[in-house]
C-alpha cells in the first residue's frame, strides 16, 4: 500500500478526453468525497496501451479496497480497453496472490433500454469471481448519450434520476454497505420513452453526418465494393 | 464458399490445434479458408469517435490491419470466432477486432424483438461459429458467454451461429465436425 485504501474509479471510456464515463465517476466520486469517502480516478485506455505503464496500473489497484469499473458498452460487452484491463488485473492478483476487495460496476449505453448492460455487468461478477473480488453490485444507463460528456449538474433535467441513483450509491458506500437495489432501479428507469430517444439520437447522427457533408451517403457499403483510396 | 478464422487466442492458451483442425476440415470439404491470428495484427482500438457512421459511413477512418480484417470477416460465408472464454467474453484480441466491426451497423435506431438495435448495413451477413477455450470448464462463464455470443447475434444479424466450447482434453476434430455442420446445414454439403 503507497496510500489511504478507498475506491478507485477505473474509467474505460475509448475516448481520450471527456466522455460519459468520466462525468459519471466524476460526480459519484464528489459525493462521496463530501461523505469522507477517498477516492481515485484512472482512465484506462492510455495505462493498458503503454506496456511501461503497467507498474501504475497495478499500484492503482493494490492501493485501492473497492474497485468501481465505469465503462460504455461497445458491440453487448465491455470495450477492448477495459477487457485487456481485467485480463492484466486479473492475473497481476493471482500472482501478487492479492487480499480480497470489493467490485461494483457502471455501465452505460447508446441504447435506451439499460438492459443491453446486463451481458456486460454478468462479466464484470464473473471478473469478480476469478480475482478473488467480492461483488458489490451494478448500475445499467440506457439512453448515456443524454450526458454529452457534460458534468452531471450542467447536463440538464434528463439526468437527474442518475444523478438521485448516485447519490444513493454514495450514501451506501459511505456507510460500508453495497449498491443498493433501489438505486439499480433508478438507474434503470428510461430517461424518456424510447422512441423519442431512437427519433433524437437518429437525428443527431444525421445531423452531424450532414456537416459533415455525407448526409446521402449514410447507407454506403463500401466492403461490397472495392476499397477506396 | 470461404472461411475465415478470426484467431484471438494468446499463445498460451489452450485450443492452438482447433484451427488448424477446422480449416483443414472445411477444406477438405472445398472451402477456401484464411485465417488471422489476431496477436499478430496491429489493429488499434475504437476511438468511439462514430467516424465510420458521420465522416466516411462504412469505413473506419483509422488504417491499420482491422480495415483488411473486417473486410474478410464481412465478405465471407463463415466466421469461425476463437477465444479463450475471458471471465464468460471474448479475449481482447478479438475484443478489439469486434469493436471496429461497428461500421457493419448504420447510425439509425430500430424497434426489433423489444429492444432498440442498429439495423445492418449489409443485406447479407456470414454465418457465425463461436469457439470459446477453456482452461477448467466452468458453467457460469460458459453461461456468460452464450449469453454475449446471442446478443452480439440480435445485432449482426448472421443467418445462423453456434456456440461449443473446448478444455485441454477435447478433440480438436470435434469442434471441426460441428463447425462443417454449421456449414453444410446453411450452405449445403
Amino acid at each position: 500500500m503507497t496510500g489511504t485504501p478507498g475506491i478507485l474509479f477505473a474509467v474505460g471510456s475509448q475516448k481520450p478526453a471527456a466522455s460519459n464515463s468520466r462525468s459519471l465517476a466524476d460526480y459519484l466520486a464528489e459525493k462521496l468525497r463530501q461523505r469522507g469517502v477517498p477516492s481515485k480516478q484512472i482512465h484506462i485506455l492510455p495505462l493498458v496501451r503503454a506496456e511501461e505503464r503497467r507498474n501504475e496500473l497495478f499500484a492503482a489497484v493494490d492501493d485501492a479496497d473497492f474497485l468501481f469499473l465505469v465503462f460504455p458498452l461497445f458491440v453487448d460487452s465491455q470495450p477492448w480497453s477495459v477487457v485487456r484491463f481485467t485480463e492484466l488485473v486479473a492475473a497481476h492478483r493471482r500472482s501478487a496472490n492479492a487480499g480480497p476487495m470489493r467490485l461494483a460496476a457502471l455501465v452505460n449505453s447508446g441504447f435506451p433500454e439499460a438492459r443491453h448492460n446486463h451481458t456486460a455487468l454478468a462479466i464484470c461478477r464473473q471478473f469478480a469471481v476469478e480475482s478473488n473480488m467480492r461483488w458489490a453490485g451494478g448500475l445499467a444507463l440506457g439512453s448515456g448519450a443524454v450526458i454529452g460528456g457534460k458534468p452531471l449538474p450542467e447536463a440538464g433535467r434528463t439526468v437527474r434520476p442518475v444523478m438521485k441513483a448516485l447519490d444513493m450509491v454514495a450514501d451506501a458506500l459511505a456507510d460500508g454497505r453495497d449498491i443498493p437495489a433501489e438505486a439499480i432501479a433508478l438507474m434503470a428507469r428510461p430517461l424518456m420513452p424510447n422512441w423519442i430517444y431512437r427519433n433524437v439520437a437518429t437525428l443527431g447522427f444525421w445531423w452531424t453526418a450532414r456537416k459533415n457533408g455525407v448526409s446521402g451517403k449514410l447507407r454506403a457499403c463500401p466492403f461490397s465494393s472495392p476499397v477506396e483510396p | 464458399m470461404r472461411a475465415v478464422v478470426l484467431n484471438g487466442l494468446r499463445e498460451r492458451d489452450v485450443g492452438q490445434a482447433i484451427s488448424d483442425e477446422v480449416r483443414s476440415c472445411l477444406e477438405h470439404a472445398g472451402w477456401i479458408t484464411e485465417e488471422f491470428i489476431l496477436r499478430d495484427h496491429k489493429v488499434a482500438p475504437c476511438v468511439e469517435d462514430f467516424g465510420c457512421w458521420i465522416r466516411k459511413p462504412g469505413q473506419c477512418l483509422i488504417k491499420d490491419d482491422a480495415q483488411e480484417i473486417t473486410r474478410a470477416f464481412l465478405t465471407c460465408d463463415l466466421v469461425v470466432f476463437l477465444t479463450p472464454v475471458t471471465f464468460g467474453g471474448y479475449s481482447s484480441e478479438l475484443k478489439k477486432v469486434l469493436d471496429r466491426s461497428i461500421c457493419f451497423a448504420l447510425p439509425y435506431f430500430e424497434e426489433t424483438g423489444g429492444e432498440t438495435h442498429h439495423p445492418t448495413r449489409y443485406d447479407r451477413m456470414p454465418a457465425m461459429f463461436y469457439v470459446g477455450t477453456e482452461t477448467t470448464p466452468d458453467d457460469n462463464a460458459e453461461s456468460v458467454f452464450r449469453e454475449l455470443v446471442r446478443r452480439n447475434a440480435l445485432n449482426m444479424r448472421p443467418p445462423a451461429y453456434r456456440v461449443s466450447f473446448v478444455s485441454a482434453d477435447t478433440d480438436a476434430a470435434r469442434v471441426a465436425e460441428e463447425v462443417l455442420a454449421l456449414a453444410n446445414e446453411e450452405y449445403g454439403s
